[in-house]
């Protein structure tokens, strides 16, 4: 090697031929020999040889000095890697690399030689294909990975929501073979531990309490519903009965078609919807059944009534609809509870289902009615007969918490075709028909007639006329004089309204009180009344006797109203007048009715002064006993015993036993209603105080009140 | 064969010292911390290989090999457990992922890594004894450890050191091998002896 240059041509060939370049240096680091490889990849002009190597290559990096140096010194050999030392020498492979300034990547040996002295034997092997391919392959390998981990995550995602959803998911195959699902389906259909994998879906499901078990072709049945359902269905319900498990449960489908590995499959996604199904039963029952008694309600017993009456239509037969009140149940509520009262409503509706056709219908209306609907009635006067048998059924007791209750109903019939067409107008008429009962007898039934619509109809007008007769201040008040039976003292008078319609005239208060009564009127049509008489009392209570006293009728509404005394109280105040101006007319039956509540209030209107006396006594039913503790100053014998007096011994006895009962009991007594000269003569006869009636004057206004009583002050003087 | 005490310090410093400068070297390169130490140090015959170091021989393990001439004629053998080596030369290239192998160029990496360290390691060993150690290409080795053995374990003992590596908060563990004759172990305790009393020890 060298310069002397001995060594064969075949070798210098052979080593300018390798692929590897070769640098041979001295131990000065004088560059001996480059074969051609370092000649033809080097951008180094003109010769090289007998240069130092750093004069060739300036810039060539520490490490390889370094090891350049140990080989010469310390007879190292070293092994520059590419990826530490990507191209410690200036080789290109060509031009275009060199303008492009792409380096060849190498791998440097770096070898000590020891022959004569010591030189260094370099080699540059040229790896650009490695790196290269190296380098592609790691860029696949990378773009790999990060496919690899987007998919991963994407399917974490899926998954995640795919297993988080309340809803079960199950993929299936075209027949119905499920392929996948999540674990809420796991939950729902799997109660054994086995896998759902390529359970058929069928097998868990029932269409109309029918399985589609395999007997019946439930696989078949299952690849023909699939795509139905996908295709038509929004949502199917159907019932689902879990694996290793009996019972079932209410769920919704919705299947949709979903592609998978080139094959149709389904998705099934199933949603548990037994609250949704018990919520909904629960507003149904709601909806349609009473929630105290359990039975139907209104809307359910119209739906009835109505298809009742399709069925008769057709069937060309009878439907009765039985209107039933209980009589004075109010009584019960007020003085027991409603905690009693419902109970007792309770054992009522046991009692009336207990006593009817399993094809009739009992129904609560609300507080204590109830309807009874009889359907396929041959004669519509069997319905009378279930009215008979319910009306009986109410006489044993009722047993609640101990209270031995006796109830009796008022039942009201309408039947189909003859007292309506529609369920409504048949529960009004049985309604009207039961409110006849009431009227007259209670206890008892009565069939629905025209006549009754007719009072009924009467009944509402003149409730309307009554409304606006309040508004319009449409009442008068009428005085009847109470004198002794010798005409000489003028004890007083009763107060008595008037109503003077616009266009129907008088009408009587036979005919609008009770309705005043039943609709609330009553209490201003009294406060009207008790002003007019104050406004009289105020005005003229200098030209009246001094013990002078009006007598006001007090209605039962009124009396047990707890603001009545403070009312009364009120007017008095205005018009500045004193109690003792007034007697307060009370009936026998205000009185008996809650006797200990009646007997302080009566004490408290007592000590304020006013007098208390019972109006048409001997009509009502009186407790002889309560009557000594009442502090009652007046009876007023009923007219009812005044008109037959004094020839008919009958009236003429009862009538002398209340006044004798009066005169023992210290009471005073107003005759009412005497219009006869024998009545007066009796009454006088047999000591009774104060006589009222046509006989001395009828009721008057108060301005012929006024001339009357010019002239009986004129009279007495 | 018992080594005492001193002997061993005295041995492990040697070694302490090679590594100190291979660490020079390789943080100019790297231009990374790197922490090396030599835990241990050990004189057993070849045969009792498998148990001292606890290495299984069916078990694949990549290895650098550097044949050593002169007056200590051994190989030099830097060993890893599979991952450390894959470890190490990733943290030293700074890259962050790739295959669970080492790709060839890799191999090369790891061969020019530990060449240094066996190469600074035999140069303080030369220094401070006075002998003349050539050496030969380092080549890389990947295979069964059994192989290993078979094909460089030309000598019948063993000197054996532990190599602690720590680069970028990861560990790595080798072990540096150097196997020869008796004779040669021999010549090298006697010239540490020499070393020793030379020193005053």
């Amino acid at each position: 090697m060298g310069k002397s240059n001995t060594s064969p041509e075949y070798l210098i060939e052979a080593i300018n031929r390798t692929d590897v370049g070769m640098i041979v240096i001295d131990s000065e680091r004088r560059i001996l020999f480059i074969n051609d490889w370092i000649k033809i990849h080097a951008t180094v002009e003109g010769a090289v040889e007998d240069k130092f190597i750093h004069e060739v290559f300036p810039d060539l990096p520490p490490r390889l000095n370094k090891a350049m140096e140990k080989a010469l010194s310390l007879r190292r050999a070293a092994i520059l890697s590419n990826k530490l030392n990507p191209a410690p020498f200036p080789f290109y492979r060509d031009k275009q690399s060199l303008t492009e300034r792409t380096l060849i990547s190498q791998v440097v040996k770096i070898k000590p030689i020891n022959v004569t002295e010591q030189f260094c034997l370099i080699e540059i092997i040229d790896i650009s294909e490695s790196v290269n391919r190296e380098t592609a392959l790691h860029q696949l390998a990378s773009e790999a990975q990060l496919k690899a981990e987007q998919i991963e995550a994407q399917e974490k995602r899926i998954r995640g929501i795919f297993e988080s959803v309340k809803d079960a998911i199950i993929i299936v195959d075209a027949g119905g073979s499920i392929q996948m699902f999540n674990h809420t389906a796991n939950e729902l259909l799997n109660s054994a531990s086995t896998s759902l994998s390529n359970i058929n879906l069928h097998q868990f499901l029932k269409d109309k309490n029918k399985p589609l078990s395999d007997e019946n072709g439930g696989v078949n049945q299952m690849a023909a519903m699939l795509p139905l359902w996908a295709k038509y269905a929004d949502s199917i319900e159907l019932e689902v009965t879990p694996s290793g498990q009996d019972g079932s449960f209410f769920a919704e489908l919705s299947v949709s078609t979903v592609e998978l590995s080139e094959q149709r499959h389904f998705v099934v996604v199933l949603r548990d919807i037994t609250e949704r199904k018990q919520y909904e039963q629960q507003l149904e029952t709601m909806a349609k059944f009473d929630e105290l008694t359990s039975l139907p309600n209104r809307t359910l017993l119209m739906d009835r009534i109505q298809s009742a009456i399709g069925r008769a239509k057709r069937f060309d037969n009878n439907v009765a609809i039985l209107f039933l009140d209980l009589d004075r149940f109010k009584i019960i509520n007020d003085t027991l509870g409603h905690d009693i009262g419902d109970k007792l409503l309770q054992s009522v509706s046991t009692r009336l289902n207990e006593g009817i056709r399993d094809l009739d219908t009992v129904a609560r209306l609300g507080g204590d009615e109830f309807v009874i609907l009889l359907e396929n009635l041959e004669h519509k006067e069997h319905a009378a007969r279930v009215a008979e048998k319910i009306v009986t059924l109410f006489e044993p007791a009722f047993d609640i918490d101990g209270h031995q209750l006796f109830v009796t109903g008022s039942l009201g019939i309408a039947t189909y075709p003859e007292s309506g067409e529609t369920a409504y107008d048949l529960i009004k008429c049985a309604d009207t028909a039961m409110y006849a009962v009431k009227d007259s007898s209670r206890n008892n039934y009565m069939f629905f007639s025209e006549k009754m619509n007719e009072n009924a109809k009467k009944r509402l007008e003149l409730e309307a006329e009554l409304r606006i007769a309040v508004k319009k201040a449409q009442f008068s008040i009428v005085l009847q004089p109470q004198l002794s039976p010798d005409k000489k003292i003028l004890h007083g008078a009763e107060v008595l309204v008037r109503w003077y319609h616009p266009t129907k005239g008088f009408i009587s208060p036979v005919d609008f009180i009770p309705i005043a009564e039943d609709s609330g009127f009553i209490e201003q049509i009294f406060d009207s009344v008790l002003g007019q008489a104050c406004e009289f009392l105020a005005n003229y209570k200098h030209v009246l006797p001094q013990h002078f006293r009006m007598g006001v009728n007090i209605s039962p509404r009124q009396f047990i109203s707890d603001t009545f005394t403070q009312r009364f109280m009120a007017v008095l105040t205005r018009y500045q007048l004193d109690t003792h101006f007034f007697e307060l007319e009370l009936t026998e039956g205000m009185l008996m009715k809650r006797t200990d509540e009646t007997i302080s209030l009566l004490r408290t209107l007592v000590d304020k002064g006013f007098v208390i006396s019972i109006d048409d006594f001997g009509t009502g039913y009186s407790s002889l006993a309560y009557l000594t503790r009442f502090p009652l100053h007046t009876l007023k014998i009923d007219r009812s015993f005044i008109v037959d007096l004094p020839n008919d011994e009958e009236a003429a006895l009862v009538c002398k036993s209340i006044i004798g009962l009066a005169k023992n009991l210290g009471l005073n007594l107003i005759a009412e209603g005497v219009e006869t000269e024998q009545q007066n003569q009796f009454l006088a006869a047999e000591n009774c105080d104060v006589i009222q009636g046509y006989y001395f004057a009828k009721p008057m206004p108060v301005d012929e009140f006024l001339v009357w009583l010019d002239a009986f002050n004129a009279e007495s003087l | 064969m018992q080594l005492s005490e001193l002997q061993i310090d005295y041995i492990k410093e040697l070694f302490n010292v090679g590594l100190g400068e291979a660490i020079v070297e390789l943080n100019d390169m790297i231009n990374e911390e790197i922490l090396m130490s030599v835990p241990s140090f050990d004189l057993f015959e070849k045969n009792a290989i498998f148990s001292k170091l606890q290495i299984e021989s069916s078990r694949n393990v990549t290895a650098v090999v550097l044949p050593i001439q002169g007056e200590m004629e051994c190989n030099g053998i830097l060993l890893f457990p599979a991952q450390h080596s894959l470890n190490l030369v990733r943290k030293v290239l700074k890259e962050t992922s790739g295959a669970d192998t080492l790709t060839a160029l890799e191999v090369e990496s790891l061969t020019e890594i530990s060449s240094i360290i066996l190469d600074a390691i035999i140069t303080s060993i030369s220094d401070m004894m006075h002998v003349s150690i050539s050496t030969a290409m380092p080549m890389a080795y990947s295979g069964t450890f059994q192989d290993l053995v078979d094909k460089y374990y030309v000598g019948d003992t063993v000197m054996s050191v532990g190599m602690h590596f720590e680069i970028k908060d990861s560990q790595v563990r080798g072990d540096i091998l150097f196997v020869q004759d008796i004779l040669v172990i021999e010549d090298f305790l006697e010239k540490t002896n020499q070393m020793l009393s030379e020193l005053g020890l």
